[in-house]
C-alpha cells in the first residue's frame, strides 16, 4: 500500500496548513477489488441527449443504454483519506514522515476490519491564537508548495 | 464527550444529484453540538470523478439555510465508499449537512427519506440562502465527531482529590 499528497484537498483552513493524504491499496493487499472499480469513459460533451434545467437526462432509459454503451476503464481508489493540520514552517520530510505513519495506521485498521478513524491528538502542531492577514498569506504560500509535493511513501 | 453523528449514510443508491448545485440533506440531523472529524461520501461512478467537493453544516428554517462550517475535501473517486478523516467541522444539533461538487454527481435515493433543498452554484461561505426542496430524497453523506471533552475546573477537580 502507499500514500500521497492529494492537491485538491490542500488549502489554508483556520489558520493551518490543510494537508489530504490518500492511502491506495496494491492488488496484493487485503480487499484490493473494494476499491477497484470499473467505470465508464465519459465523452467529452458528455450525454448527447436532452436534459432539464439541472442537467440531468429527460429520458432515464434512453440515457442508461448510453452509459452502458460506453468503453470501461478500471480505476484504483483510495481506501482512506485523512487530513492533516500543519504549521507553515512544516517542511516536506517532516508532512510524509507524518503521511508514512499513518498510512501504517490505516493499513493495519483496515486490514483488522476497524474504522478508519485516524485522529491527529498526537500531532505537535498548534493552531494560532489569532488569524490575521499574515498568518493566511503564510499559510497560502506553503499550501502551494505542499501541493507540488509528488513523493509517494510505499509500506 | 458523546459521539454526534449527522447525514442519511454513504452507499450507492439508486439516482443522483447534479453537479454545480449545493444540496442540504434533512436526513439525521446532527443530535448534538461539537465537532465532525470524519465524512463518508458515495460519488455515482457512472458520473464520474468528482471535483471540487465541499462538505459543511448548515442551520436555518423551511427554506433559507446557511453553512456554519464547512471543509475542502477535493477530488473525489466515484464508485466506492470514500472516508475522509481528521477534519475540524464546527456543528450544532439539528444541524443539517449539505455538500457541493464542481463535476461528478453523489449517490441518492428519490424516495424513503426526509428530504432534501438544492441551490444553484456553491452556497458555502455565502450567507443564509434560499433552497428549493424536494421531499423522500436522501443523499450519500455522512459525518461523525464528538462533543468537547468536559472541562472540568480545578477547584472542582481539588476538592474531589480531598473527598478521597
Amino acid at each position: 500500500m502507499f500514500v500521497k499528497v492529494e492537491p485538491s484537498g490542500c488549502c489554508e483552513r483556520k489558520g493551518m496548513v490543510q494537508v489530504r493524504f490518500c492511502m491506495y491499496l496494491d492488488s496484493t493487499d487485503y480487499g484490493y477489488e473494494k476499491y477497484h472499480v470499473e467505470m465508464p469513459v465519459i465523452p467529452e460533451g458528455g450525454y448527447p441527449g436532452k436534459v432539464d434545467d439541472m442537467g440531468m437526462p429527460i429520458n432515464q432509459k434512453d440515457y442508461d443504454r448510453w452509459i452502458k454503451s460506453l468503453p470501461k476503464v478500471w480505476q484504483n481508489n483510495p481506501f482512506h483519506n485523512h487530513f492533516i493540520q500543519a504549521e507553515p514552517e512544516t517542511t516536506d520530510k517532516e508532512i510524509m514522515d507524518i503521511a508514512s505513519t499513518f498510512l501504517r495506521e490505516g493499513g493495519i485498521r483496515w486490514a483488522t476490519d476497524n474504522k478508519l478513524d485516524l485522529v491527529n491528538d498526537a500531532l505537535p502542531f498548534k493552531k494560532p491564537e489569532v488569524v490575521d492577514a499574515t498568518r493566511i498569506k503564510d499559510c497560502e504560500v506553503r499550501v502551494q508548495s505542499v501541493k507540488a509535493i509528488t513523493t509517494e511513501i510505499r509500506v | 464527550m458523546a459521539a454526534i453523528d449527522i447525514g442519511g449514510g454513504a452507499s450507492a443508491r439508486g439516482s443522483y444529484t447534479a453537479n454545480l448545485y449545493t444540496y442540504v440533506d434533512s436526513n439525521n440531523p446532527a443530535n448534538d453540538t461539537g465537532t465532525l472529524t470524519s465524512f463518508e461520501l458515495w460519488i455515482d461512478v457512472d458520473g464520474g470523478n468528482a471535483t471540487g467537493v465541499i462538505v459543511g453544516t448548515f442551520s436555518g428554517s423551511g427554506t433559507s439555510w446557511d453553512d456554519r462550517d464547512y471543509e475542502t475535501i477535493g477530488n473525489v473517486t466515484a464508485g466506492s465508499k470514500q472516508t475522509f478523516s481528521g477534519l475540524n467541522c464546527d456543528v450544532t444539533t439539528n444541524d443539517y449537512i449539505g455538500i457541493y461538487t464542481a463535476t461528478g454527481r453523489f449517490e441518492k435515493e428519490e424516495t424513503g427519506g426526509a428530504g432534501i433543498g438544492y441551490y444553484s452554484g456553491s452556497a458555502f461561505g455565502g450567507g443564509a440562502q434560499t433552497y428549493t426542496w424536494q421531499t423522500g430524497r436522501v443523499i450519500s453523506v455522512y459525518g461523525t465527531g464528538a462533543t468537547p471533552e468536559e472541562f472540568v475546573p480545578f477547584k472542582s477537580f481539588y476538592h474531589q482529590i480531598l473527598a478521597q
